[in-house]
């Protein structure tokens, strides 16, 4: 264990969890028919996902297309009605709040979204657009919503006399501070964020990293961090849960799933991640997957990793048999208790 | 496209170090510039660069350096009203393909020089099967007709590793996955046997498993075939595991030239040190902050005065603003355009060079 996980395991053990999701589950009915609907196919897009988060921590979500990290987020919020399982925020069941109760809620549950062309209304000024939540929640007087505004504007970097601009007169990096400072604006306690820099050029990228550090220390916030390029997760998060089709396949500290990586879909993953060092790339093993993500509206017993397993070839054909038939859980590895994984095979 | 004024003998330009065989490809001071109703967009600004037989070359920068526009005029893809090229030459194997003929230049693209796009989906006709996107080059370019086209575009699909070949022949663009269609894509662009492959940026849309199946694809080919091969990308961590030299663009100028090694090593221009140091890598030991690039590349619409780094680099000269600095190889050899001698990422202690600001507070006390 690293330092720093280790002042991170150190911060988790005091402080409670903020966020809890037990068992979550996001399926979307898949219909059919003209005159008369019915369903044809459940898109079973979050299988069963559970995880917590503390204060002033980063749990990075990574995983491919279609793996269902952004479904899961959308489910956390609300913004889907999961289908099964409980998302509890300080102790508060959200599944079953609605209404007003759930949009009091949703002001400490933020989230930044990757497209900062298309997240940001294009016919209002950068001010009118931060200063929206903060009009949503509460009757400001003039005089402090310009000061609000200001502040919220100073706090990400951007010039406060800049309010009555456009978004088109911004580039994408100070776009995504706009969406930044908007998401600040009710000072929440968590903000989702969903490949926030994935649209930059890399020198763009790190300003808005860094960015969202210096918020995460001097605010105290917890970020859900969505991405799927590993060396960015890595970077910011504290743990790191790796997803793949609607499930946590491998869970733990930032440090430790790089170095120690178990399961063999996560192993695939961070070997495919390109580093820039030459001499370095020009000796690394990959492993290759074959084939494509199985189809997401498919029920299994077993695990969902089977059909392109590369242990598959190394382990006998009643092991094999076993991963078809019964599905393995995440649960901690023998030698460390921090480190969940779902494989019948590594552990 | 404009047909450029005749540029005679522009050979000033200083090219790779090394004898070696005659360039595949020659770039020479190369501009490219759009006419829109603000004035001119200057893209590129002068670039000059060869590829040689069977390398990878690789074309970086970020979103408007001047690297995809670069390959497009290679091909000439680029509409010409917009469009001018006010002055260079693209050589392939010594024919200028500015000066060819529109009949001539449809031989050289899509059958010995040969490209792949980011988004296979815009490349692909989504109305015609597979095979028959297939067959129009191998009819076209290797005069093969019915059966045996249809038999040779199998053959191709299948060397990309695309399973069952035999039905996927008939299939259409929208039954395959990202990572397939970018395999015909490819297949599309090999099958003619081209000696240049110009890739511009064919993983990016990719999820970074798929993105390893074809960059690995795209090694083994390359290999097996000794083809040539330039690769446009925005991405350092896949130039590192593709390329065997690096040509470094900004605002439509090349920055640096090197050998991949020497590059990611040492490298001796400012951007490129600065674009090494703002993205965190996955191996790293962290803990460090990255170091963004502050500020915004220059609008294009002014010819460059000085060098366009300057307003963003932190080892900034008074004469970079006025002086445009040149690719030129320093003291070791290694092309540059920049006025200070950067080792090891920080200037070269100035040697009484010339007084006046001196590179930057932070590289004072550093030595090589």
């Amino acid at each position: 264990m690293s330092d720093f996980e280790r002042v991170a395991a150190a911060a988790s053990a005091v402080a409670p969890p903020l966020l809890e999701v037990t068992d979550l589950e996001m399926h979307f009915p898949k219909h059919e028919g003209v005159f008369v609907r019915r369903e044809v196919a459940r898109v079973r897009a979050v299988n069963g996902v559970s995880f917590t988060l503390r204060p002033g921590e980063t749990l990075g979500l990574v995983g491919e297309s279609g793996c269902g990290k952004s479904t899961l987020a959308r489910a956390v919020l609300q913004l889907h009605r999961p289908t099964g399982g409980s998302v509890r925020f300080k102790g508060q069941e959200l599944t079953r709040l609605s209404g007003e109760a759930l949009r009091h809620v949703r002001r400490d549950l933020q989230m930044i979204f990757q497209d900062p062309y298309a997240s940001l209304d294009p016919r209002w000024t950068i001010g009118q657009i931060v200063a929206e939540p903060l009009l949503n929640f509460g009757r400001p007087s003039r005089d402090e919503l310009r000061a609000r505004v200001r502040a919220l504007m100073l706090t990400v970097g951007l010039d406060p006399d800049w309010v009555e601009r456009y978004p088109h007169e911004f580039s994408g990096g100070q776009r995504q501070r706009i969406g930044v400072a908007r998401a600040l604006a009710l000072e929440p306690q968590v903000i989702f964020c969903d490949e926030p820099v994935s649209a930059l050029d890399v020198s763009i990228q790190a300003q808005i990293i860094n960015l969202l550090e210096e918020l995460q220390q001097r605010l105290q916030l917890a970020y859900v961090f969505i991405a799927h390029d590993l060396a960015v997760v890595r970077h910011l998060s504290h743990r790191i849960a790796i997803m793949y089709l609607g499930r946590i396949v491998e869970t733990a500290g930032r440090d430790a799933i790089v170095e120690r990586t178990r399961h063999p879909y996560a192993r695939a993953l961070l070997s495919a991640v390109p580093i820039p060092d030459p001499k370095l790339e020009r000796t690394r093993e990959r492993v290759l997957l074959e084939g494509n993500l199985p189809s997401p509206t498919e029920a299994r017993e077993g695990c969902d990793f089977a059909s392109r397993c590369p242990l598959r070839k190394t382990i006998g054909a009643s092991d094999a048999e076993r991963c078809l038939r019964e599905r393995p859980p995440l649960v901690p590895a023998k030698d460390d208790a921090n480190h969940l994984v779902a494989c019948h095979h590594v552990s | 496209m404009t047909t450029p004024a005749p540029s005679p003998a522009a050979a000033a330009g200083a090219p790779g170090q090394g004898p070696a065989l005659a360039p595949v490809l020659a770039v020479d001071d190369l501009h490219v510039r759009f006419r829109t109703d603000d004035g001119h967009v200057h893209a590129v600004n002068g670039v000059t660069f060869e590829v040689r037989p069977g390398e990878s070359l690789a074309l970086v920068g970020e979103s408007g350096c001047g690297k995809s526009v670069t390959s497009m005029t290679i091909l000439r893809l680029l509409p010409s009203p917009p469009t001018e090229v006010p002055k260079g030459t693209i050589r392939y194997r010594g024919d200028d393909l500015l000066r060819l003929s529109n009949r001539q230049m449809r031989r050289v693209r899509g059958g010995k020089v040969a490209m792949i796009f980011q988004d296979p989906m815009t490349s692909l006709n989504p109305f015609l099967r597979v095979g028959r996107q297939l067959t129009e080059a191998i009819e076209l370019h290797l005069g093969l007709r019915g059966a045996a086209a249809r038999a040779r575009a199998v053959e191709a699909l299948r060397e990309v590793g695309i399973p069952g070949p035999e039905t996927r022949v008939d299939a259409y663009p929208h039954e395959l996955s990202g990572g397939m269609r970018q395999r015909v894509m490819i297949a599309m662009a090999l099958v003619t046997g081209p000696d240049l492959l110009i890739a511009d940026e064919p993983t990016t849309a990719l999820d970074v498993t798929i993105q390893a199946q074809i960059l690995d694809l795209m090694r083994r080919l390359q290999r097996e075939r000794g083809m040539s091969m330039i690769l446009i990308t925005h991405d350092l961590a896949v130039v590192a595991g593709m390329c065997t030299r690096v040509v470094v663009m900004y605002a439509g100028r090349i920055v640096e030239e090197a050998p991949v090694d020497d590059l990611f090593d040492d490298p001796r221009h400012p951007y490129t040190l600065a674009l090494l140091e703002s993205v965190p890598r996955l191996d790293a030991a962290l803990g460090r902050r990255l170091r963004p690039i502050e500020g915004l590349p220059p609008k294009l619409t002014e010819p460059p005065v000085g060098c366009s780094f300057a307003p963003r680099c932190r080892f900034v000269l008074d004469r970079c603003r006025t002086e445009t600095p040149w690719l030129e190889p320093d003291a070791d050899g290694r092309l540059r355009a920049c006025f200070v001698p950067l080792r090891r990422g920080r200037p070269l202690a100035p040697a009484g060079g010339p007084a006046g600001a001196g590179p930057a507070a932070e590289g004072a006390g550093g030595s090589t």
